[in-house]
């Protein structure tokens, strides 16, 4: 049992340095010596308190896009809408934030944040009610509906809610009463780390020890056998579909209450899809998924740095993720056919 | 000129052979084996004895431990199939390895395709026919090289995995577990085609559950236990009851009877069930309490969409379905259940379990929906509770943590867990579709012992089955279905195998 982690570990020490390599082969190509790359990185994502608690922040979306992900595939169902859930909850926690007030602020968050949930879990029932009363394939009207929802909110936010004070198209911003306060003076960092960290360690806990959650799991490891026991398979995947929909829209109400304070366009950079790939790497577990996620938002925030003192461009970091997801698809592919005797 | 041989020259010998695999488990433990040349040499042993381990072995999908492997008196390393096949070695897998999509030649030719294609890349469809075409004259097979697959049954699909196998021309041939999904009118063609194959010179390695088949055809058996070779014999020098109680180590009786437990108050009830589209025309029939009944015919005569119809995944169009004057014809199967029904599903890959979670989360299922289990949270205590006393009760070995999953059991071992959860319920009537397919003799008694135990207590078995010889020896009455109708219905001792088979077979109607 002992020497079978240590080999594990072993086996994924090798492979963080085989990644590590070819990154240093891309950035050498890109003219810049990848020793003093990589302390760029390092240094913009985790030298200070400051950097460190801005690479924190942007684990918050990802985290909650990945785990959107994780729920629903717990469940042998894929949501890949979350991008689209996502933007839909900044909207609701927006609209609530700047058109309402419950006279406490702990009361406005709460209910804003529940309509961005809210707002997130319509956009996942649609393609969830299809795939079970009808069998719609639901990755492609998931896909399919994160263009439909990203075009509806900028319609949203050009037309009917557009702050008309503002040259560009966003709302207003939210009441003062509605924001999720930040922590440490001169950093965004606020509260809504924990928040979403407190999130999928729920989640985790639920699919472990719930009833509930060995439901999904014996539905998406065998849905003709989960069946025969008893198990509502269909209301199990819908209903994981949901709280998949319902997780990326909080993502979204997060960021309007705690960073953003309004809904604007290009609102998000694509943290649906970085949270599809954080969860494909994370093989749906959620303690990989705060890891990863944590990986990724280093790259994102230190390649800032790197773009600042370096001649590589900050895109650079899209390639060096897309690097990361080809190798551990590699090693998933390998791990997998050694592992069936 | 096989018969020259006999007794000639051995073309496989093993010396010595283990098999330790890395987390500790040893699959074999010192087997010795030696093949002659030219003729049927069975290898039986119950489920986990090792027999496909070492099948693989020679074939070259799993390497050895230790020991000794020659071929033709040379010592071989059998490093991959590619070099199995060089050396004149063909297996034919226990489960099917072709594409139902093609046609029966291009299943055969599939992997060799090159040697048909001309320089622009096009396939010579007419060579291909007449050379697969003289392969299955020279076998005498009732195949035509342009079916498709899909459209065969399943006995044939077999013979098409076989002529794959034989057109790489081996010299030996190892036949696993061949007999396994074939009904009882399918399997004697194909044993006559066994021994057709040893009349033209070539050497078989047969493996197999049944017994009958072995003694029909073998000139050797060699007995595998635990990983170990028990002994090697000649097919004269031993009997049917010898050979079983060396595969288990211990006497065992086979003049099973069915159970008397029967009252004469009815528990179950069809009445005229019937289904458009599906098999199933005018159904009706009775369980009384602490019955046996058999429901025996040959497969695809209605049996799965009789299963479905009682399972509910199908709602039948008319007809009723009554436990104890209880209508359950439009029920869900959780309402099924819970008015005591249990389930044995024909497969357990597919329907019975989840094999890829653990042995604990499997043992579990249907169980969870009860309140000991939990409201919210799993009653984790109470759940490893009642999967270690299935495991005990049912026997299931290899169990090495609760946690492990249950692909890690070998076949007989998961259906005795599958078995045992069933059993472990409220249960009323059991409703069991093949439930010893695929699993020795030590577990089938086993499971026959706890459908007879259930029947103490006046709960009741429908017992659907394409082995008559398990529907024969536990039955208290066998009903026959043919063409989606209940052709006949015997009731012990009056069982007659030819008269069974006649109305299987359609040869006989009421």
């Amino acid at each position: 049992m002992f020497s079978n982690t240590l080999k594990k570990i072993t086996i994924w020490v090798f492979f963080i340095l085989i990644i590590l390599a070819v990154w240093a082969v891309i950035i050498a190509i890109s003219g810049e010596n990848p020793f003093s790359a990589f302390g760029y990185i390092l240094e913009g994502s985790l030298g200070d308190t400051g950097y460190f608690l801005s690479t924190l922040n942007k684990m918050v979306p990802i985290m909650l896009t990945a785990l959107a992900v994780a729920i629903p595939s717990w469940a042998g169902i894929w949501n890949i809408g979350g991008e689209g859930q996502l933007l839909l909850g900044g909207f609701g926690a927006a609209l609530i934030g700047f058109s309402i007030n419950l006279g406490s602020s702990f009361l406005n968050i709460l209910f804003a944040l529940i309509v961005s949930a809210l707002f997130g879990l319509v956009w996942a029932l649609w393609p969830g009610y299809l795939k079970i009363k009808l069998n719609v394939d639901e990755v492609v009207t998931t896909l399919m509906g994160n263009y439909i929802a990203s075009y509806f909110v900028l319609f949203l936010i050009n037309y009917p809610f557009r702050d008309h004070s503002s040259p560009m198209a966003q709302t207003k911003y939210i009441d003062s009463s509605f924001q999720i306060p930040y922590m440490f003076r001169g950093s965004q960092f606020s509260y809504t780390f924990f928040i979403a960290l407190g999130v999928v360690f729920i989640f985790y806990f639920i699919i472990r020890k719930f009833k509930f959650g060995y439901e999904i799991r014996m539905t998406g490891s065998n849905p003709d056998f989960s069946k025969m026991s008893g198990i509502k398979t269909k209301k199990i995947k819908l209903v994981s579909m949901l709280m998949g929909g319902a997780v990326a829209g909080l993502a979204g109400g997060l960021l309007v209450l705690g960073m953003n304070h309004r809904m604007m366009q290009s609102f998000s950079p694509g943290f649906g899809f970085t949270g599809l790939l954080v969860c494909l790497l994370a093989f749906n577990n959620p303690i990989l998924i705060v890891f990863i996620s944590f990986i990724f938002a280093m790259l994102q925030t230190g390649s800032v740095n790197l773009e600042l003192f370096s001649n590589v461009p900050a895109e650079i970091s899209g390639l060096l993720q897309a690097v990361m997801v080809l190798f551990v698809s590699a090693f998933k592919i390998i791990s997998m056919r050694k592992g069936g005797k | 000129m096989g018969p020259d041989f006999l007794g000639g020259a051995e073309v496989i010998t093993i010396k010595d052979l283990t098999k330790r695999y890395p987390n500790g488990f040893e699959a074999l433990k010192g087997v010795n084996l030696s093949v002659k040349k030219g003729e049927i040499h069975s290898i039986v042993g119950e489920n986990g004895a090792g027999k496909t381990t070492l099948m693989n072995i020679i074939f070259g999908l799993i390497k050895p431990t230790t020991g000794s492997i020659s071929v033709d008196d040379k010592e071989v390393n059998i490093s991959s199939t590619g070099k199995a096949i060089e050396m004149g070695i063909g297996m034919v897998h226990q489960h099917f390895m072709i594409v139902p999509n093609l046609s029966v030649m291009e299943n055969v030719v599939l992997g060799s395709e090159k040697d048909f294609t001309n320089f622009f890349g096009k396939i010579d469809y007419k060579s291909i026919k007449l050379k697969v075409g003289d392969l299955i004259k020279k076998l005498k097979l009732s195949l035509s090289p342009e079916d498709i697959v899909r459209d065969l049954p399943i006995g044939k699909q077999q013979l098409v995995e076989i002529l794959k196998v034989l057109y790489k021309g081996p010299e030996i041939i190892i036949l696993d577990e061949p007999t396994a999904v074939l009904v009882p009118t399918e399997v004697n063609d194909f044993l006559d085609f066994v021994i057709n194959l040893k009349n033209e010179g070539k050497t078989v390695i047969f493996i197999s559950h049944r017994l009958k088949e072995v003694f029909k055809i073998s000139d050797s058996i060699t007995v595998l236990r635990n990983g170990k070779t028990v002994g090697s014999y000649s097919k004269q020098d031993i009997t049917r009851d010898e050979v079983a109680n060396l595969m288990i180590g211990k006497k065992f009786d086979f003049n099973a009877t069915p159970p008397k437990n029967e009252k004469e108050e009815i528990l179950f009830s069809v009445d005229d069930l019937s289904l458009k589209g599906m098999m199933i025309k005018n159904i009706s029939f009775n369980i009384k309490k602490g019955e046996i009944l058999g429901v025996a015919g040959v497969e695809g005569n209605g049996q799965e969409d009789l299963f479905s119809v009682l399972t509910g995944d199908i709602l039948p169009e008319q007809g009723s379905v009554k436990l104890a004057d209880k209508e359950l014809n439009k029920s869900t199967i959780l309402e099924k259940r819970k008015a005591g029904i249990a389930y044995i599903t024909d497969d357990r890959i597919k329907n019975g379990l989840a094999i890829d979670r653990s042995i604990l989360e499997n043992g579990i299922a249907y169980h969870h929906k009860d309140q000991r289990f939990g409201k919210v949270l799993i009653n984790n205590k109470n759940s490893v509770k009642l999967v270690t006393g299935i495991v005990e009760d049912y026997d299931v070995r290899g169990v090495k943590n609760m946690k492990t999953p249950v692909s890690s059991l070998s076949g007989g071992n998961m259906q005795k867990l599958l078995v045992g959860r069933e059993l472990n319920n409220q249960v009323k009537l059991l409703i069991a579709s093949q439930p010893t397919s695929g699993v020795d003799i030590a577990a089938k008694a086993l499971i026959h012992d706890s459908f007879k135990e259930l029947t103490v207590e006046g709960n009741s078995v429908l017992l659907i089955s394409s082995d008559l010889d398990e529907l024969m020896s536990i039955s208290n009455r066998i009903i026959v279905l043919y063409r989606g109708k209940i052709v006949a219905e015997f009731k012990y001792p009056d069982y007659d195998i030819k008269e069974l088979s006649y109305y299987m077979t359609g040869l006989k109607e009421s």
